[in-house]
């Protein structure tokens, strides 16, 4: 034990912080209540560790709206052209605000875009690692929360996850990123919007998102710097029961 | 006396106690921040889930402990780590320093019940009796879970040259 620990020891048995939250929170039973307010009038380490929890306040990020898993509106892609489905209108929007035959055509051109254009280093085939120019190669890592547990490119997906990005790619280079989710019969969504980033290890992007409806195809679309043309780093998640 | 009836209500009320909790044990505010609010995403799909504060604190304890079993998650971690943030420890001579690079090593080593009291005792400061209750155990148990956490932690310190 060192000498700085010894100066904040406490008395007896330290109230936990689980006690020390509860009071705070009034949410002690009476007797136990009195224990616990005895013995901080007492005891300097627990009050001290009570008045941390008194003076801090935290800014926590908002809730999604709406917990279910509608957030990709459904924009049914037909013979190359492309129309909002019939449930699309009803269907809440959390994250994309599709809408129109513009988003329907960008949606179908970014799908073209990925189909065609042979985005990535291995030419044609989807892949998370690509080349983006001012950036270098660029990877993309998809990081996914199931109960509680976090997996790292994951095979497939539930509409109960949550989903991350992160990318790696040399330091000193950057570019821009938005993180788009394709699944069949629909438009793409945006799920993260663009944004830049500078390159880094495992850079995560700012914000989560769930997808809805099964098997996926997740892109990064990355735009290098001064260029116009996204490229495409992509990983296929398969659809597992809920 | 209050508490949270809905999974909405439970975030505004105790997101803040269990950022601190999360962030004692990953020791950055971010990623604290972070796993409060995915935990709480998928709560509000679930509503008939327990929202008080203690079974919350468990949640939050399993959340943490996965990311840190995870060799990449743990690898961010340890690079983001600020020891600064963690309040120093009131349990005197008792007290063990659980920081990141030995609950990993733990993890390793110890299994999902052990490390659970391990966090309880050390990161959370509860006494046994405490735990007990929390955990929904007796207290021999908790003692025992203890013992062989004790062991293990005295084999890695050895190991690292009893530096801790
Ligand atoms: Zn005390």
């Amino acid at each position: 034990m060192s000498a700085s620990s010894s100066q904040v020891a406490c008395i007896g048995q330290p109230l936990s912080w689980l006690v020390l939250e509860r009071l705070a929170l009034d949410e002690l039973e009476g007797a136990a209540a009195a224990a616990a307010g005895e013995h901080l009038v007492a005891c300097a380490a627990c009050s001290a560790a009570m008045g941390t929890i008194r003076v801090e306040t935290r800014v926590l990020p908002a809730l999604p709206e709406l917990p279910s898993l509608d957030a990709v509106a459904p924009v049914v892609l037909s013979g190359g052209r492309a129309k909002v489905s019939p449930q699309s209108k009803d269907a809440p929007r959390r994250w994309t605000r599709w809408a129109g035959v513009g988003v329907a055509l960008a949606a179908a051109a970014l799908l073209l875009l990925l189909l065609r254009s042979g985005p990535t280093e291995t030419g044609g085939e989807l892949s998370q690692r690509v080349r983006v120019k001012g950036a270098g190669i660029v990877v993309m890592t998809l990081v996914r929360e199931r109960d509680g547990a976090v997996t790292f490119d994951p095979p497939d997906v539930r509409e109960t996850d949550r989903w991350k990005v992160q990318l790696t790619c040399a330091p000193g280079g950057g570019a821009s990123a938005e993180i788009v989710v394709l699944q069949s019969g629909q438009a793409a969504a945006t799920a993260l919007a663009a944004r830049p980033f500078a390159c880094g290890n495992d850079v995560v992007l700012p914000g989560a998102f769930r997808i809805t409806g099964g098997a996926a195809i997740v892109c990064a679309k990355l735009t290098g710097q001064d260029e116009r043309t996204p490229v495409m780093a992509c990983a296929k998640l398969a659809a597992t029961a809920p | 006396m209050a508490s949270a009836r809905d999974p909405r209500e439970a975030y505004l009320r105790y997101g803040p106690a269990l950022v601190r909790k999360a962030e004692r044990l990953l020791r950055n505010p971010d990623d604290a921040i972070d796993l409060v609010h995915g935990l709480f995403v998928d709560l509000i799909s679930r509503p008939e889930i327990n929202v008080e504060l203690p079974y919350l604190y468990r949640a939050v304890t399993n959340r943490c402990l996965n990311l840190i079993r995870d060799r990449r998650g743990r690898a961010r971690l340890l690079e983001r780590e600020q020891p600064a943030l963690v309040p120093p420890s009131r349990l005197g001579d008792q007290a063990r320093v659980i920081g990141l690079d030995l609950l990993a090593k733990l993890t390793e080593a110890l299994d999902e019940d052990q490390l659970e009291v391990v966090v309880c005792r050390y990161v959370d400061e509860m006494t046994q009796d405490e735990i007990a209750e929390h955990l929904g155990v007796s207290r021999k148990t908790v003692g025992k879970r203890l013992a062989r956490a004790h062991e293990v932690i005295a084999e890695l310190v050895a190991a690292q040259g009893g530096a801790a």
